[in-house]
């Protein structure tokens, strides 16, 4: 190694932060499952108890034909005192059967079942919401309210175990798992079911720990009626993430929120790439806008909520910020490469046998939260990372058997080959996102499904999430149309 | 089938609950395990 002048060693400094800064979502994810474990003594059930209020459950619908009819169906037949649940669908002028099949189940079910309609529509889920919290919050009768999509279906025992955190006057609103749950699965929909595990069964409970809930899932939320007034008894409009921001709003109004892991809803999850791109895109946009709104919340510790953390801020910013975490990461690693290559390549096998490290144990771990998910998507939670990431991490832990293999097909190690391999595995981040936009752009093409699939395992879920979060970046800055767009849902999960 | 189960099944549900939740220190040292295993054993063939 030749000595550096001081000028470059200020700057190989500068480099290595801009790399180690890189490198946080990474660090993010081991902290996040080494907090995990925590959760067996720090969680809400010492102070959960038998309780049940009056439930007023709210369906947000628009053309739900497919799905609402089931979705009622379960619902009646719940493990809940029949006298103590009503259900309200709020049918946001459905074009479709939704108001026929609603009609019908409020006849058979009279009292039970009620059909709201909005003969104005298309204004966004929030609105939808509030004509139905308008409704059910005037009747003293509700003590509760469970806001729902149509097309999730609960499991017969996951309200209960939702209202018994209830009993502490001090929950405000209570979450459950949203596990996917379409019986003919595809690829993509058993990533999702593994990316579910990761953000709800291991990072919320974390967030338990912590005491601060980034979003109580928008297909499965129970408030309790006090935390609904204190928030004003509407749900906000004016943001993509009504869910996020009604979650914060209640912290910020001193109520603690709890995610139960061991109340199970299934739902059905987008099956294609495009899909899947705009729905996240709508809660990307979302999550940019709240970091905007909740401005002067971010690493201010509070004594009456704990939004303002240190390690909440972290969570939340290493996912808004990932593919410019990302950026700068291979930016600083391309840097080091054309000053000081030894350097770089210490710091690249540094990187990726602590990211191996962390991928294996937090897939591991993932695969042992929810074992049904963990025996038909094992395939999936080994490529999360994708195949060129893992190539990666492979070469980073044995570099000489990288090396031999290059050696048995005739191609040794030069100093020129060295630094092309080098550049290309420096910039795979990127790489891999521009490898996400080609999926979506072929996935339309004749054949193309194949190719976009192929495409998602050797570039890495991460990365898909990555390359919609820039497009979410692009979309605001251009204040591009804001509007509502459905996810299509035909009926894919058995009731 | 509507009716929940009795007071003190839910009240033993709630507690068994809490005791799966235990589960999750085993889990972590079986998957801590694993990864320890690999790393020794690439230092071990690096020697």
């Amino acid at each position: 190694m030749t000595d550096l002048s001081v000028l470059e060693t200020v700057l190989v400094i500068v480099l290595l932060l801009c790399v180690l800064v890189g490198t946080l979502p990474v660090i993010n994810t081991g902290l996040q499952f080494l907090m995990l474990p925590l959760h067996a003594f720090r969680n809400h059930y010492g102070k959960a108890a038998p309780y049940h209020p009056n439930v007023a459950v709210i369906i947000p619908a628009w053309n739900e034909g497919a799905v609402i009819g089931p979705a009622i169906e379960r619902l009646l037949q719940l493990e809940y005192p029949a006298e103590r649940l009503r259900v309200f669908v709020v049918d946001d002028a459905s074009t479709d059967d939704t108001p026929a099949i609603v009609t019908a189940k409020a006849q058979s079910h009279p009292g039970r079942v009620v059909h709201l309609r909005r003969e104005k529509g298309g204004e966004g889920k929030a609105h939808t919401l509030n004509h139905g919290l308008d409704v059910v919050l005037a009747d003293s009768w509700t003590e509760a309210v469970l806001i729902m999509d149509a097309d999730v279906i609960f499991a017969r025992d996951s309200l209960r175990k939702l209202t018994r955190h209830l009993a502490d006057e001090k929950v405000g609103a209570v979450t459950a798992y949203i596990a996917e749950g379409s019986r003919d699965r595809n690829y993509l929909t058993r990533f999702i079911a593994i990316e579910y595990v990761i953000g709800q069964l291991s990072a919320r409970r974390v967030q338990n720990v912590g005491g601060a809930i980034a979003c109580l899932a928008g297909g499965a939320q129970l408030h309790s009626r006090a935390n609904l007034e204190a928030i004003g008894g509407r749900i906000p409009t004016g943001t993509l993430a009504e869910d996020t921001m009604t979650t914060f709003e209640g912290q910020l109004k001193g109520r603690r929120m709890v995610f139960e892991p061991h109340a199970v809803v299934l739902a059905e999850e987008p099956r294609t790439i495009d899909s899947l791109w705009k729905q996240r895109l709508r809660w990307a946009r979302g999550n940019v806008q709240l970091t905007s709104i909740y401005r002067k919340l971010w690493f201010r510790p509070s004594r009456d909520h704990n939004l303002g953390s240190f390690g909440f801020g972290l969570a939340w910013f290493t996912i808004l910020l990932l593919p410019a975490f990302m950026l700068l990461a291979a930016a600083g690693m391309l840097a080091l490469l054309l000053l000081h290559s030894d350097i770089a390549e210490f710091v690249f096998r540094f990187m990726w046998i602590a990211a191996a490290c962390i991928y294996l144990f937090s897939m591991l771990y993932s695969v042992q939260l929810d074992p049904r998910t963990g025996r038909h998507s094992w395939r999936e939670a080994i490529m999360f990372p994708g195949l060129g990431a893992l190539i990666l991490m492979a070469i980073a832990l044995f570099p000489w058997a990288f090396e031999s293999l290059l050696a048995t097909f005739g191609l040794g190690l030069t100093d020129q080959s060295g630094f092309i391999w080098a550049v290309v595995f420096y910039l795979w981040g990127p790489i891999s996102m521009l490898g996400i936009w080609l999926a979506r752009a072929v996935e339309p093409l004749p054949g193309g499904r194949f190719f976009a699939g192929l495409l998602l395992y050797i570039c890495g879920y991460g990365s898909l999430l990555c390359a919609i979060t820039v497009d979410s970046y692009i979309k605001e800055w251009r204040r591009a149309d804001a509007s509502w767009i459905k996810t299509e849902k035909i009926g894919r999960v058995d009731s | 089938m509507t009716t929940p189960p009795s007071h003190d099944a839910e009240v033993e549900e709630i507690a068994a609950d809490a005791r799966r939740e235990r589960r999750l220190i085993p889990q972590a040292l079986l998957a801590l395990a694993v990864v320890v295993v690999i790393v020794v054993v690439r230092e071990l063939l690096l020697r």
